[in-house]
């Protein structure tokens, strides 16, 4: 039985909403706030206005994994060093939380992951904590420094990264196609336990849009990009700036043979899908927890959103002859 | 009657360039003799070969060539037999005129070798050893790796456990395993590293051993073949010892005692020969002391070497590098800690598989048991009769390897019932991530969808393959974890042909299991392993893969790389 | 006015006004095509679209075989009749065919594809509209309806 591969992917990106979990993301939504509030009560006028980013401002957010994060931009002479902002801030959030919360410092971040509730549902929330490159220019150019948590005390290793979380935000702005590759990556890569990061996977995606020209159904558009992926990944030249700081080459988090892995099986799933569209279940499953009953609704109109009427706006020009 | 055209013989070696004839090829019995001498730049002076030519030349026969070249003045060279004639091999060829050309022309290469340049081969040659029956019986004891480095003219006495008793060229063989040596000046026990299995081995014979250290041969080569040869090697106080041992063992006179030789090969390898006395057949005199004017010393003797023939028994180094010399999986497999769950048709495969390729430590789990209709597609065997499947494998698995533990891992149940009904209670879930997680490889041979459904969900770092196969064996689908039950199920399910139509319904109310035979299955699991074998020595992404078979013309097997 | 489509065994409602107000467009724009956005709503069982308005593009570029609408500053005019207590929202597209057939093209088969599979639209069976025109009069018109790649004609009842 043959799949019909765009179908299958608009079912894959449906079922994947986090409209359909929108009782779970309003108890993240609360504890973001929370956080927030205690943060700037805490930092006072040491800190500008907390921003909300990750893949759910970027709209990109699945809802099988995801968490919400908060960027805090402190002021430039706010602490001494990016170390003691980054250790302040794990210690404060730490002594808040630690009896309802395991907190932990990440590479550039800190995690706080709530002990789950009486559903069983364990909220996620990451402060990245940043400091403007210049003082008092983050309302104008949004520059910020970011402490890097060295895990392995390498002494090449960065100690801090200069970054723009604010245009990474705009950078995927408007770009709707874009979004739905990026979401059916950012599933391929959950549900396969892939281990690039979505970060990775959005800036590679935009670029492939930006390259070459990619039109077509949803199965069309996917495939282009991971052609683009194929093609692109392993080239000597290849480089994807960090649209926060065109300084970072992402495509330099990965090892060449890490590189080489990802365009075989690009290539892999390509080949496969097309040999055999079923093929389509195994790399974007539909997940069947949203998933309408079928017997396709003979004798309703059909809508995405089960049983609700959403608003449609159309978004681009259309043509018609 | 004559073999041979030996005119055309003579003809042929009459125009080798390097070849003077010295005396024309003859017919002597049923061999061909010449006699022939070399000339070569390097070479002194020439060299002079009789050149026998046997009946089946230019045919070999028990895989030896069948021309000798012969010249006992060369017997202290590299691959110069006993009898003086040199050990060459060349190519297959049916045709006279091309063998006898490749054959002189290996001889010449011999002599630039190994006469004038002395080459030393980088392998290591046994020393010729004419093994012997005794009394018309062979013995063979095989040794392997002791974790001890014995001093010259070390001593003391051997354990022996009985292996098997066979036939060998025709007569009976005794076979044996060195399991344990006992220095006679140290109170420690030195275990031979077998597995635990063969450790278990009742002790049923003893010998005796003595470290020479140097190799007790001439040339390095052969053997001594006589006691005297021995005498600057065999210190006193081991022939003492030897004396002792007799008196105490008057009553076992007929006895068979081994003795064993032991001296040093390459990178301090050991290697252990042995020869076999009766016990009131010592080959020692004892001889009145004499002092410094040439008078005896009352009542003071010592022990001396006699003048007597030594008859070689066999002994074999099947220590782990020699015993899988010839081909292994990769060490990451080999060395690892294995489980294997569910040991019916593949998964018995994959166990012996494993064990025939070197793995060393391997846990089976399975809650079945072998009914006779199992035996045709798995490696159990049919003389066992009804049996658990998990104690027939251990059992056939550890006669195929000294080098394999095999061991039950957990209670039968433990997959098949115990983890279904508890693996969404945390602390159990737990339990079953801490005992997963002691084996670095472990294959779920199961093909049983809930399970893989529950190993799916824990979070395990072992690496968990799952084996399965579609009806008719057609398909193989092989999955890595976490990657699995999803995976299969769209595989089995929407890719693959999996025709659950067909059947096979043995008698009995119980489920119906796929048709396919002992070649069907065993063909796909081994092409799995294989690759399996490749992602673990080239570190590459564990990917999942199916295999499939296309028999539409000719059999072929499509590999796809998910 | 009630169709039928029997491919979804789904129905259509409108007014003769409706089509009235569309026919105005449509001459306004002869030779040229014109065309916007149809407005309407689902009945609670979803059996039935009522077609209630239809809204202009405020942006477009017309040619004779050609029509592109734009969707600049549409967002705010159907959030707000949405926001209306009877609710109204988008339910398709509709454009002219000057001295055509009311057939659907492949560019219009494509338009319609690519909407249905916006992630910021959310229904599944947009409509789509041609209204067959010459200089005199409307010569006829036919409904479609969207579903899996496909346009189902509407016929009467």
């Amino acid at each position: 039985m043959a799949t019909d591969k765009t179908q299958h992917l608009q079912q894959v990106l449906e079922t994947h909403r986090m409209a359909h979990i929108e009782k779970l993301l309003d108890k993240y939504k609360e504890k973001r706030q929370e956080v927030k509030e205690a943060l700037e009560e805490n930092y006072k006028d040491k800190i500008y206005n907390p921003i909300n980013s990750g893949s759910y401002a970027k709209h990109t957010a699945i809802n099988i994994k995801f968490d919400l994060d908060i960027v805090v931009p402190f002021k430039r002479n706010s602490f001494d060093t990016l170390e003691e902002m980054f250790n302040d801030v794990f210690d404060f959030l730490y002594e808040k939380y630690k009896d309802v919360a395991e907190v932990r410092k990440q590479k550039v971040s800190i995690g706080i992951i709530f002990d789950a509730d009486d559903n069983g549902d364990e909220i996620n929330i990451d402060v990245v904590v940043g400091r403007e490159l210049n003082q008092d220019q983050y309302t104008e150019d949004r520059n910020l420094n970011l402490f890097v948590n060295s895990q392995y005390g390498l002494l090449d290793e960065k100690t801090y990264i200069q970054t723009n979380i604010q245009a990474q935000i705009d950078h995927i702005k408007g770009k709707n196609n874009e979004r739905s590759i990026i979401r059916l990556l950012k599933i391929w890569k959950t549900t396969n336990n892939e281990s690039y990061k979505s970060f990775f996977l959005e800036l590679i995606t935009i670029k492939a849009f930006d390259k070459e020209s990619i039109s077509g159904n949803l199965w069309d558009k996917l495939k282009s990009v991971m052609e683009y992926i194929k093609e692109n990944i392993t080239k000597d030249n290849f480089t994807l700036k960090d649209p926060g700081n065109t300084n970072n080459d992402v495509a330099d988090t990965l090892e060449d043979w890490e590189k080489a892995n990802l365009s075989n099986k690009m290539s892999n799933m390509i080949s496969n899908i097309e040999n055999n569209s079923d093929n389509i279940k195994t790399y974007f499953p539909i997940n069947e927890e949203f998933k309408e009953e079928e017997d396709e609704n003979k004798g309703q109109y059909g809508l995405k959103d089960a049983s609700i009427v959403a608003p449609s706006i159309p978004n681009k020009s259309q043509q018609f002859g | 009657m004559g073999f041979h055209n030996i005119e055309e013989i003579n003809n042929i070696v009459s125009t080798i360039p390097f070849i003077d004839v010295l005396e024309e090829f003859k017919q002597v019995g049923i061999f061909l003799e010449g006699k022939t001498s070399v000339n070569l730049e390097g070479l002194n002076e020439s060299l002079n070969f009789d050149v026998q030519i046997f009946p089946q030349y230019p045919l070999k026969s028990h895989d030896s060539e069948a021309i000798k070249f012969i010249n006992k003045d060369l017997i202290p060279y590299n691959h110069v037999m006993g009898d003086g004639s040199i050990c060459i091999h060349t190519l297959h060829s049916p045709k006279l005129k091309q063998k006898l050309l490749a054959d002189f022309e290996s001889l010449k290469a011999w002599i630039e070798k190994y006469y004038i340049n002395k080459n030393i081969d980088s392998h290591y040659e046994h020393i010729i050893i004419n093994e012997q029956p005794f009394d018309d019986i062979y013995y063979s004891y095989q040794f392997t790796d002791v974790d001890y480095s014995f001093s010259k003219g070390e001593f003391g006495q051997v354990d022996l456990t009985p292996l098997s008793i066979g036939v060998y060229k025709k007569k009976p063989i005794s076979n044996f395993l060195i399991k344990s040596f006992q220095p006679l000046k140290k109170t420690i026990k030195i275990n031979s590293k077998w597995s635990e299995y063969y450790m278990n081995f009742e002790v049923k014979n003893i010998g005796l051993f003595l470290f020479l250290e140097d190799v007790p041969a001439f040339h390095n080569r052969f053997a001594f073949s006589n006691w005297l040869e021995l005498e600057n090697y065999i210190p006193t106080d081991f022939l003492q010892f030897l004396n002792d041992f007799q008196k105490r063992n008057k009553k076992n006179k007929n006895t068979f005692l081994p003795i064993f030789f032991g001296y040093k090969t390459v990178e301090n390898e050991i290697h252990w020969i042995s020869t076999l006395v009766k016990i009131n057949e010592i080959p020692t005199i004892g001889i009145p002391v004499i002092d410094s004017k040439g008078v005896k010393l009352k009542g003071q003797w010592e022990s001396k070497l006699i003048n007597r023939k030594i008859n070689w028994a066999i002994t074999r180094n099947s220590s782990y590098k020699y015993l899988f010399g010839r081909g292994t999986f990769c060490d990451k497999i080999t060395n690892a800690r294995i489980l294997i769950i569910g040991v019916g048709a593949i998964g018995s495969m994959v166990a012996k598989t494993l064990v025939k390729c070197g793995a060393k430590n391997i846990s089976i789990v399975d809650y079945d048991v072998k009914e006779p209709e199992n035996v045709c597609r798995s490696e159990y065997n049919f003389s066992n009769g009804l049996y658990d499947k998990t104690f027939e494998l251990i059992k056939m698995l550890q006669e195929n390897s000294p080098f394999v533990n095999v061991n039950f891992h957990n209670n039968n149940e433990y997959f098949e019932s115990f983890i279904k009904a508890f693996h969404k209670d945390k602390e159990a879930k737990k339990e079953y991530e801490k005992s997963l997680n002691q084996f670095d490889i472990v294959f779920n041979c199961s093909t049983d969808s809930d399970l893989m459904f529950v190993l799916d969900q824990l979070k395990l770092s072992t690496d968990l393959v799952n084996l399965s196969i579609t009806n008719h064996a057609k398909d193989l689908v092989c999955a890595f974890y976490p990657n699995i039950y999803n995976y299969v199920q769209n595989q089995f399910i929407n890719i693959l042909d999996n025709d659950v139509d067909d059947l096979y319904n043995p008698t009995g109310c119980w489920s119906p299991t796929f048709k396919a035979s002992y070649n069907d299955i065993s063909l796909l699991t081994q092409y799995a392993l294989k690759e399996i074998n490749r992602k673990y020595e080239e570190n590459k992404p564990k990917d999942n893969f199916t295999l499939s078979i296309n028999s539409e013309n000719n059999t072929n097997i499509k590999f796809t790389q998910y | 006015m009630k169709i039928i489509n029997s491919h979804k065994n789904v129905s259509l409602e409108y007014e003769e006004d409706l089509i009235l107000k569309i026919e105005s467009l449509a001459f306004k724009h002869y030779p040229n095509e014109f065309g916007g956005f149809l407005i309407g709503y689902y009945s609670d069982d979803l059996k039935t679209l009522v077609l209630t308005d239809v809204l202009s593009p405020n942006e477009y570029k017309s040619h004779r075989v050609l029509f592109e609408r734009s969707a600049e500053g549409i967002k705010e005019k159907l959030l707000e009749l949405f926001n209306l207590n009877e609710k109204r929202y988008y339910v398709g597209e509709w454009h002219s065919h000057p001295d055509a057939s009311s057939m659907y093209s492949l560019t219009d088969l494509n338009a319609m594809q690519s909407i249905a599979e916006s992630e910021t639209i959310r229904i599944k069976n947009p409509i789509l509209l041609i209204v067959s025109i010459n200089n005199q009069k409307l010569k006829n018109y036919t409904f479609y309806l969207y579903d899996n790649n496909t346009l189902f004609e509407y016929g009467r009842k």
